[in-house]
């Protein structure tokens, strides 16, 4: 398959199955999905809890592996060096090493990165500065906040200078200043040339950020499209009926 | 390289950092100083060398082992619990390079702690001490001798071919195996008896002859005789325990001049029939150099079994959760330590059950798997002043720094990503 050069993420028919023990089929997390992501766009991948949306980003990650279709980063496979190397992700949760001080916490991922001492100290420095860090930055992120943490696990996925940023629910659990902060963030990295591809469960925040979204539910695409775009037919879909026994409303999904 | 580096660099600040980490290191050396104080020997010197090697160095060596493979084994499950190992798995470094960098770095750690005991040790025997090649016989191999006697009764006894066809030929050259060990030898009143060994060549050697007296009935034996060795004699009288020590002197006598390289002699001069198991029992001890130098070696050779132990712990915590890997390892060094002892004390095959049988086999599966971690014995070459030899470390140090290390963090980065679902 050949990937068009404009075209950062390419899911084709992919499909994935949760297997147990005994390798019966438990969950269809994702089912026949097709997608793009293009160069320079805010891509909002959104859904309710359970719609595949970790799944199909542990997929572009190369964290798992399809069971059908294929997944391509920049044309290559996800679980390359060469697509790694462009890649930076902000998990939904920090993740950190809690006796690791937040200056040491981005010098490691930037280590990971390949960069050498010098451009590791500066970026380090800059990044400490620009998120808000510069006076934490010898105190272990063990004792951080959900804020602070949240902002040294940005500055480590923006450490390598990433292509394409992936965002799981960048939002999640911040204060309203601090979500506004970050979303001013996204549109200032696009303005630098930056592809970001976010997950969220709230569609306010993608309407915010994003350029195009896609709405997954039990692991099949309902909608794809420019917010304006697909807001109605959103709209009608949403208040008809998503999932199977329950109703899930536009206004519960905007809240 | 960088981002290997970063992993390794990353492990040791957690292990810098981790409290139960420094407490281990600290009672590791608390305990090298303490343990000459308070432990009991036999009033000699050389009781109190063996004594504190055997309690000092061997308890820490252990310890290590044991505390290190744990930790191993949690090392890279608890990342992936936390959800930690992702971050650096999307990262552009390779796996393999991941599982590799945490076992540099515990490697590292772990040849510290060894190394802080050596040197404490090194502190209090350094001084005067000498080890000694180890020169056993020059003898046809048992297995060669076994597999002579296995042929030779298959020719001419028809029972033992029925017995061959009911228990296997495999459970039976085992059998003769250890037969030819315990074969001894009787030397009479008035006898010479003679072994070959590798010839020592240099006349300023200093040499000795280490010999286990008993009788047939495992008795100690009063002898009293001669031992020759290259224009070297030694006289073996006053005997009050069973391992003995016979020093080799430059002699003037035409008879310990006259003899042929590597050639060692006994002459029987006592009242007494004098029996040898020369397979067991008898070695020539050549003095090599200092005891640091052979704790250098030793510490080498710890480190490399150390460093294959946390090779298996990076492992199986790679692709199980914590406490499963955790469990496995134990359940490892358990069986590196149970199953070779188990096989030498398994009573005759040729009496054993079918049952008997296959848990042998699978006793024996286990001790082949499990022997790199149970192969080397420092500790008991340290206490005994036996030369651990530079052949022994450089194959420690090839399969413990490199084959293990290699292999198991090329099967940690392709099964890594179990789990992550």
């Amino acid at each position: 398959m050949n990937s068009a050069p404009d075209n950062v993420v390419e899911l084709n028919s992919v499909a994935k199955t949760f297997r147990d023990f005994w390798m019966r089929p438990t969950v269809k997390a994702v089912d026949g999905l097709d997608l793009t992501v293009a160069r320079g766009e805010v891509f909002g991948l959104l859904g309710p809890n359970g719609s595949g949306k970790s799944t199909t980003i542990k997929m572009i990650l190369g964290l798992i592996k399809p069971g059908a279709g294929t997944v391509r980063l920049f044309g290559l496979p996800p679980d390359s060096i060469a697509a790694r190397r462009r890649l930076g992700y902000l998990p939904e949760l920090s993740y950190l090493h809690p006796f690791l001080t937040a200056r040491e916490t981005i010098s490691y991922y930037a280590g990971l990165c390949g960069l050498d001492s010098r451009t590791s100290k500066e970026r380090t420095s800059q990044l400490l500065e620009m998120t808000g860090l510069a006076d934490a930055a010898g105190r272990a992120v063990g004792g951080f906040s959900k804020g602070m943490a949240r902002r040294v696990a940005l500055a480590s996925a923006l450490v390598g200078r990433p292509e394409l940023l992936i965002l799981d629910e960048p939002t999640s659990g911040l204060d309203p200043v601090s979500t506004n902060e970050v979303k001013t963030l996204v549109k200032t990295l696009v303005k630098g040339g930056m592809t970001i591809l976010m997950t969220s469960h709230l569609l306010a925040d993608a309407e915010d950020v994003c350029n195009r979204v896609c709405i997954l539910n039990h692991g099949r695409k309902v909608a794809e499209g420019k917010i304006g775009e697909i807001g109605s037919s959103l709209q009608d879909f949403f208040l008809a009926k998503v999932g199977e026994g329950r109703d899930f409303t536009v206004a519960e999904f905007l809240r | 390289m960088r981002a290997f580096l970063q992993i390794v660099r990353l492990e040791l600040v957690a292990i810098a950092r981790s409290k139960a980490m420094v407490l281990l290191a600290l009672a590791s050396v608390a305990w090298m100083f303490i343990l000459p104080r308070i432990a009991l020997d036999d009033g000699t010197a050389e009781g109190a060398f063996q004594m504190n090697v055997r309690y000092s160095l061997g308890v820490v060596y252990t310890l290590v082992l044991v505390s290190f493979s744990a930790v191993a084994a949690g090392t890279l499950a608890r990342d992936r619990e936390a959800k930690r190992l992702q971050l650096t798995m999307v990262r552009p470094a390779r796996h393999m390079f991941i599982a590799l960098g945490r076992i540099a770095a515990l490697t590292i750690a772990a040849a510290l702690f060894l190394g802080v005991s050596c040197v404490a040790l090194g502190l209090r025997y350094g001084r005067g001490r000498t080890c000694d090649h180890v020169a056993r016989p020059v003898l046809e191999s048992p297995e060669v001798e076994a597999r002579r006697l296995f042929d030779e009764n298959m020719r001419d006894y028809p029972d033992f071919r029925a017995k061959v066809a009911e228990i296997g030929e495999r459970d039976i050259m085992k059998y003769l195996v250890q037969y030819v060990n315990e074969t001894y030898q009787t030397i009479s009143k008035d006898e010479r008896a003679e072994w070959n060994f590798p010839p020592v060549g240099d006349p300023d050697a200093r040499v000795s002859v280490r010999i286990r007296v008993t009788d047939t009935f495992g008795r100690l034996e009063k002898p009293k005789g001669v031992f020759r060795f290259e224009g070297r004699e030694g006289v073996f009288d006053h005997v009050n325990k069973t391992l003995v020590r016979v020093s080799l002197s430059p002699a003037a006598a035409a008879e310990s001049s006259a003899q042929k390289p590597g050639v060692l002699s006994f002459s029987n001069d006592g009242d007494a029939n004098v029996t040898v198991y020369p397979r067991r029992d008898l070695v020539l001890l050549i003095e090599a150099d200092g005891f640091w130098w052979n704790l250098f070696r030793a510490w080498l050779v710890m480190s490399a079994v150390a460093a294959v132990a946390v090779s298996a712990g990076v492992f199986l915590g790679a692709s199980l959760g914590r406490g499963v890997a955790g469990f496995c390892m134990m359940a490892m060094l358990a069986a590196s330590v149970a199953s070779p002892a188990a096989l030498d004390e398994y009573p005759d095959p040729m009496a054993a059950t079918k049952a008997d049988r296959i848990s042998l086999r699978l006793t024996g599966i286990s001790a082949f798997l499990t022997s790199p971690l149970d192969r080397h014995a420092p500790v008991a070459a340290l206490e005994a002043g036996e030369c651990v030899e530079w052949r022994e470390v450089s194959g420690a140090l090839a399969s413990g720094f490199f084959v293990y290390p290699v292999l198991f963090s090329l099967l940690a980065g392709l099964v890594m990503r179990r789990k992550l679902d």
